[in-house]
Formats: C-alpha cells, sequence, structure tokens
C-alpha cells in the first residue's frame, strides 16, 4: 500500500508556537533593555539604538502585516470604543510616567509642587491624545481592509459557481 | 479545493457567511476561506460547523477518493 505523507499538524503547530513564544520574548527583553539603559543607566541614544530600531521594526512589521491581512488584531469584536478609550488612557499613562521621571531626573530642582504637577498633567492630556489618534488612525486603516476584505467575500459569496 | 457543499448547506439555512461566522464565533473572513478551500479547519471548527448546520462532517467534509 502507498503510504500517503500527511502534515503533523500538531507537531507544526507546537513548532510555530515555540517560535512565537521565543518571540515575544525577545521583544520583551528589547523592551526592557531599553528601558534600563535609558532611565537606569541614563545611557545616550547610540547606545541602545540596535535595540531601538530591533523593537520598534518588529512592532511596525507586525502591525503592517496584520494590517494587510485585514486581521481583528486592535479590538475584540464589538468592543471597539472601550478598546480604543482604554488603550489610550494606558498607553497615555505609560507615556507621562516615563516622560515625567525624565523630566524629573533633568529639571527636578528647578520644580515647585505646582509647576510639577502642572508638567505632569500637560503630559497626561498630550500622550493620552497622541495614543487616542495613533490608535484611531490604525483602526481605521484596520477597518478599510476588513470593509475591502468583505467586499470580496460578497463577491465570492453571490457567485454561485 | 471548494467547499461547495458547505456553502449549500449554509444557502440552504438561508446563513449568510457573516450569520454562520457569529453562530460559530469565528470571523467572517475564516467562513470564506473554507468555502473557497484556502483554509483547512481543525475537527473542533468542522464540527461546530456542522453543528450550526444541522448537518454531518461526512456530508461536509468528506470526499471520497477516486
Amino acid at each position: 500500500m502507498k503510504k500517503e505523507f500527511i502534515n503533523d499538524e500538531r507537531d507544526t503547530s507546537q513548532r510555530r508556537k515555540v517560535g512565537s513564544e521565543a518571540g515575544q520574548l525577545l521583544m520583551l527583553g528589547l523592551l526592557l533593555s531599553i528601558l534600563v539603559q535609558q532611565y537606569a543607566f541614563n545611557a545616550p541614544f547610540a547606545q541602545y539604538a540596535a535595540e531601538f530600531i530591533c523593537f520598534f521594526g518588529a512592532s511596525l512589521y507586525i502591525l503592517v502585516r496584520n494590517l494587510a491581512l485585514g486581521n481583528d488584531f486592535l479590538t475584540r469584536r464589538e468592543k471597539s470604543k472601550k478598546w480604543l478609550i482604554i488603550s489610550s488612557l494606558v498607553g497615555g499613562l505609560t507615556m507621562t510616567v516615563l516622560m515625567s521621571l525624565t523630566n524629573y531626573a533633568q529639571y527636578g530642582d528647578k520644580h515647585n509642587f505646582f509647576s510639577l504637577s502642572g508638567t505632569i498633567v500637560i503630559f497626561f492630556i498630550t500622550s493620552t491624545t497622541l495614543m487616542f489618534l495613533g490608535f484611531s488612525s490604525i483602526y481605521a486603516l484596520n477597518k478599510k481592509r476588513q470593509i475591502k476584505i468583505a467586499k470580496k467575500l460578497d463577491e465570492e459569496e453571490n457567485d454561485l459557481g | 479545493m471548494k467547499n461547495k457543499r458547505m456553502k449549500i448547506a449554509r444557502m440552504e439555512q438561508d446563513m449568510k457567511q457573516e450569520d454562520l461566522a457569529k453562530i460559530v464565533g469565528v470571523t467572517r473572513q475564516t467562513i470564506g476561506m473554507i468555502e473557497s478551500g484556502n483554509y483547512n479547519p481543525t475537527l473542533n471548527l468542522c464540527i461546530s460547523i456542522c453543528r450550526a448546520l444541522n448537518k454531518t462532517l461526512d456530508e461536509l467534509f468528506w470526499e471520497d477518493q477516486q
């Protein structure tokens, strides 16, 4: 009897999972490396430029590939508005903490309570707004691509052949 | 290879791809790709589709080898 070769899906899926986990760990390591060098060691940008480029390059690749494939990678179905607001707030808060730490490290001696509070509030408003605009743009692009795919699927669905 | 039997079964139930996708809990793109033969669903997904369309696995997914 002729032996039929089939793809061992369990094996393939586990190999992909291991690869994906390694990728995620690498991204986390790069991010930690950037943050530690920037904030703990106060290193110049040139020292962590390679990690910076790798991390943001990989992030951009993930974003562009998912957008091109039309994957619903930003939101989970109908909770898009809630997701946009929460992500913007979390992103804005993270940026505020990082920018405030940098600002305090550089100009801490010139700040009093009111100027520091004012700076933090301005940082929070600008970073949250920027995050919201960024996420909204990505969300709009994602939706646009999904509508294009849906049109193609409509054509195929109506094609009875 | 296109899965015309699944498409016909879905149309018999008067369902759109979007309706079936919602019942099964996947995206419409996934249903479209299964029907056009561009994606091999897992056994779990096949079973969910069969349950949603009141069909057996044989009726939708079995292919006789010639």
